[in-house]
């Protein structure tokens, strides 16, 4: 593995079943998370973006599964361990949850447990992986507190969930998920339950987190914005598949798939001309467990060619490090992916 | 009489409106105190425009759409609509019975919530015929043809008013609540977060179908969102809130290239914009909106605003036209 | 109008089928059907007169003529069952709708006003809540006597609490949703929401209740009738049956007496909860 990377996934493929249907939430999804960098996976509700991180972690519901794929962690150059060969809820797994990869949900409110004051779930986590006393993990506990801006740590370290507000609870469960310094954040929608003055509270705070302990953060959102603005690298998701894949300015400036052209298009930007029509794409967000014959998003594209149809369009690079997964880019010398 | 042929083309005030719900405890129910939910809000909409409130969680913006939508009582102040034979406006709490009956039906609503918008038993026919026939709009087969025809505006077959909510995509349920309020031939709809439970791509569907709509049936939208750029894109004035009261009325390209209060230039500062490179100065705004049980003294805004002087601190500022421009209102001591 | 009665048939053949492929409500649908129509077709499947006193023929083992033998009066046991059902199954059903019609009055309006309307309904239901149910129908039995209108009476006064309560709580959570503000803001009155509206959406957790209360009304008539306060004891019912069978003797030399009212019971209320948990999943149009 690259000694740049810290996460890599290769050819994942996770199934849920439902009833006696089988419905494919991620198909064939390789990514890979550089070191103190951060990735966005973008896409619509249903796209499979949550499911791949979950993935990554074995944190899937007893119905899903990790049927294919690799999934390689390496905390340090040199270091690495193969997390899909671990069983789900394996002492292995579980060591590597909240020490070395930890997780921010989006909401707050629910993430917390109402009964424990906030320095006892921070503290749980501390004690599970690490051998620490007392007072030790608490003198941590409060300056990471201080550190993420939650004002008189000394007194809300034994304050109750309900005593925070939602921004606040927000920072908790940051502190909860930074307390044993991990080399992966994984966060999953992180503010779309905050109002926009929060939200930007808490991504500058998340950019201040990646400079001080050079975490890497997969960053999860349906909101373009958000990426543009926190993100190195960007992944676009559709139907349980990478459609587009690369560096933030190169798919930003140059979308390639129509997709993501569409989203691009499709969001009212702020001082945009009222008299614009926004473009929009035609059609629902398909089910995950609608079946499609060829390209998924063919039935709402707008640049459809006679190839579209045939089968699943494999992967392009167009340039160094800027992939696609479309039937228009055949010509344009890429080679399949490995 | 003279200021009502001024305004000839306001459709509906708001003049002081206030809403407090009480807290209470105790067995006795003792009330202990109110939260201010909306405190004072006075506000015009003309004709044909479309006014978005924008405001973080908590601001009021909801219970002012439901004291308009008259969901809520007021506590103080009121609200006047546009008289339909004499263009008076009259108050919707002193309107008879008739006419109180008919406002209803010239002010529709769209919810956040598409689903929840619609009975989960009754079909989408029984759902949009029972307000039609009660504002008697027509016999049975009129009744009919009109749903039909919605539903072909709003781009759904008009068979599908046989089929239950829950057979629909949000997309869709969102179109059919649309369609519903328009087959009442309102002239107000009074739009609470229509988007935002919405899939990006299905957002801009609806966001064109309603501005579309706009123009063919000659609608006033009253469009509640916290999303400033959708709002931004929507509508023609934009009003802000801030914990119950207005902080600043302008329209919208004066909003965006002008804004005035310092709370609007942190809101517009903090969205997140699609396009790589477009980090600006931000401004982050300290700390949390504070609760409207015991709003803050003075300014309401001050405990957080990054340009707080001493007077802030102890008079609450009044909402007065800029220096500029008449149009433009703003409710800061620094303007 | 074609499509919209092709749409109207094609909806109830769903439904049909829907309960179909539901085993177990079809088979309790059946056994119901089956023990009505028993109960009311009596005279012409059976010739006895359920209360007839042949003392000649007391307790007699199952015969051509007795099906299921007699029993210590010498009346027909077979005839007892199908006669006693007629009343047995009226108790059950009658008492079930009349109690939840109660409830679902009173748990909408407490639902859907709130305020002091719901603490008044509440604190009145939960006063009867409070008594113990069966000295609650043994006092009132001592207050109006007995006889089975007055029990179906009684059993409607005193079982509607559960109903209500369910009702009520489910409308104080449905009224705070969109689609009931939308209808407030077009001027639909209350009375048309909170019936034409709301109570469509509780009807899945009512029909269990009724379905289970059903079932629990004919238990307790029984209990009462073993008691000797339900129905008099010369009117059959299968309660009565079972109750003129509690001598130690035919307790333990004729188990027929008592085994075969005491199936019939169960089988009734075991059918009722299957076809009341089918009729649910039918009339939830979100499945």
């Amino acid at each position: 593995m690259n000694k740049d990377i810290v996460l890599s996934i290769d050819g994942l493929k996770t199934q849920f079943k439902v009833g006696k249907r089988i419905v494919h939430a991620v198909n064939d999804v390789s990514l890979s998370v550089k070191r103190g960098k951060t990735l966005g996976i973008v896409g619509e509700s249903g796209c499979g973006k949550s499911v791949t991180a979950h993935s990554v972690v074995q944190l899937l519901p007893k119905t899903g599964n990790i049927c294919k794929g690799t999934i390689k962690y390496s905390p340090e150059v040199g270091k690495e361990y193969v997390l899909s060969d671990y069983k789900r809820d394996s002492k292995e797994i579980r060591s590597i949850r909240g020490k070395h990869i930890s997780m921010i949900f989006q909401d707050p409110l629910s993430s917390l447990d109402p009964v424990y004051t906030i320095g006892k779930q921070i503290e749980e986590i501390l004690f599970e992986h690490e051998k620490i006393s007392k007072n030790e993990a608490r003198k941590r506990i409060i300056d990471l507190l201080a550190k993420l801006g939650i004002p008189k740590p000394e007194e809300r370290y034994n304050h109750y969930p309900h005593q925070f507000s939602g921004g606040m609870k927000q920072r908790v469960m940051i502190a909860i998920a930074m307390v044993c310094n991990p080399k992966l954040l994984i966060a999953d929608e992180p503010t779309t339950a905050l109002d926009v003055t929060i939200q930007a509270q808490i991504l500058s705070l998340m950019r201040d987190i990646q400079k001080d302990y050079g975490t890497s953060i997969i960053l999860i959102t349906h909101n373009m914005g958000i990426v543009a603005e926190a993100c190195d690298e960007v992944a676009v998701m559709y139907m349980g598949r990478i459609v587009e894949y690369g560096p933030l300015e190169k798919v930003f400036n140059n979308p390639l798939h129509p997709y993501t052209s569409a989203l691009l298009r499709s969001v009212p930007v702020l001082g945009i001309d009222k008299n614009t029509e926004l473009r929009s794409i035609r059609g629902n967000t398909p089910d995950g467990s609608d079946v499609f014959q060829g390209c998924e998003f063919s039935p709402r594209c707008d640049q459809i060619c006679q190839h579209c149809k045939d089968g699943h369009p494999p992967v392009r690079v167009v340039e160094e490090g800027h992939e696609v997964r479309c039937w228009l880019y055949e010509g344009s010398g890429g080679s399949d992916h490995k | 009489m003279a200021v009502i042929t001024n305004k000839n083309n306001t459709l509906l005030e708001l003049k002081n409106v206030k809403k407090h719900f009480p807290i209470t405890s105790g067995f006795f129910r003792k009330v202990t105190g109110y939260v201010r939910a909306v405190d004072g809000v006075t506000l015009d909409v003309k004709k044909g425009e479309t006014l978005g409130i924008v405001g973080e969680s908590g601001c009021g913006k909801t219970t002012l759409g439901k004291t308009i939508l008259r969901l809520c009582s007021l506590t103080g102040g009121e609200i006047r609509l546009k008289a339909v034979d004499s263009g008076e406006m009259k108050g919707l709490q002193d309107l008879d019975k008739r006419e109180s009956f008919e406002a209803r039906r010239r002010i529709q609503m769209v919810f956040q919530n598409p689903y929840a918008s619609l009975n989960p038993m009754k079909n989408i026919l029984s759902a949009f015929d029972e307000p039609m026939k009660i504002h008697s709009l027509g016999n049975k087969q009129e009744r009919k043809n009109k749903i039909a025809e919605m539903l072909e505006t709003v781009n759904l077959q008009p068979d599908y008013m046989y089929r239950f909510p829950h057979e629909f995509s949000g997309g869709q349920q969102q179109r059919i609540s649309i369609a519903k309020a328009l087959a009442m031939n309102p002239e107000v709809i009074v739009c609470d977060e229509p988007v935002s439970a919405l899939d990006v791509s299905i957002q801009s569907q609806i966001m064109n179908l309603m501005r579309k709509l706009q123009k063919g049936y000659n609608l006033t939208y009253i469009f509640i969102a916290h999303d400033l750029s959708v709002v931004q894109y929507m509508s023609d004035r934009i009003a802000v809130m801030y914990l119950g009261k207005i902080v600043e009325v302008a329209e919208a390209v004066e909003f965006h290239n002008n804004c005035l209060h310092p709370y609007t230039m942190a809101l517009l500062s903090a969205v997140p914009m699609p396009v790589v490179g477009a980090k600006s100065e931000r401004i982050i705004l300290k700390g949390d909106v504070p609760s409207p049980v015991n709003p803050p003294k003075g300014c309401k805004f001050h405990p957080r605003c990054y340009k707080c002087i001493d007077i802030c601190k102890e008079k609450e500022p009044a909402l007065k036209p800029s220096d500029t421009n008449p149009d433009h209102l703003v409710a800061c001591h620094l303007r | 109008m074609n499509t919209k009665k092709t749409i109207k048939s094609s909806i109830a053949k769903r439904n049909i089928q829907k309960f179909y492929t539901n085993r177990l409500a079809l088979f309790g649908l059946i056994v119901v059907a089956i023990l009505i129509i028993m109960s009311l077709i009596a005279p012409f499947i059976t010739p006895h007169d359920p209360n007839y006193v042949d003392s000649y023929k007391r307790l007699q083992a199952p015969s051509s003529e007795h099906w299921l033998g007699t029993d210590n009066a010498g009346r027909d046991l077979f005839a007892r069952l199908v006669y006693g059902g007629r009343v047995s199954i009226l108790v059950g059903i009658a008492s079930a709708l009349g109690a939840s019609i109660i409830g679902v009055i009173l748990g909408c309006i407490a639902g859907y006003f709130g305020g002091k309307v719901d603490a008044i309904i509440l604190y009145f239901c939960e006063t009867f809540v409070s008594f113990p149910s069966t000295i609650l129908v043994l006092v009132m039995v001592g207050l109006v006597g007995r006889g089975l209108s007055n029990l179906i009476i009684i059993f409607c006064v005193t079982g509607w609490m559960g109903v209500a309560r369910i009702v009520r709580s489910k409308i104080m959570s449905l009224r705070e949703e969109p689609f009931v503000e939308s209808c407030i803001a077009n001027g639909i009155s209350g009375i048309s929401i909170m019936f034409r509206h709301l109570l469509p959406n509780t009807l899945g957790p009512v029909i269990v209740s009724i379905t289970l209360a059903t079932a629990d009304f004919v238990l307790e008539e029984s209990a009462l009738s073993f008691l000797g306060i339900g129905v008099p004891p010369n009117v059959a019912t299968w309660g009565n049956i079972i109750n003129s069978a509690k001598s130690l003797d035919i307790f333990q030399n004729h188990p027929m007496l008592w085994v075969v009212p005491g199936l019939m019971i169960s089988l009734f209320a075991l059918s009722v909860n299957f076809f009341g948990d089918g009729l649910r999943d039918v009339l939830d149009v979100r499945q």
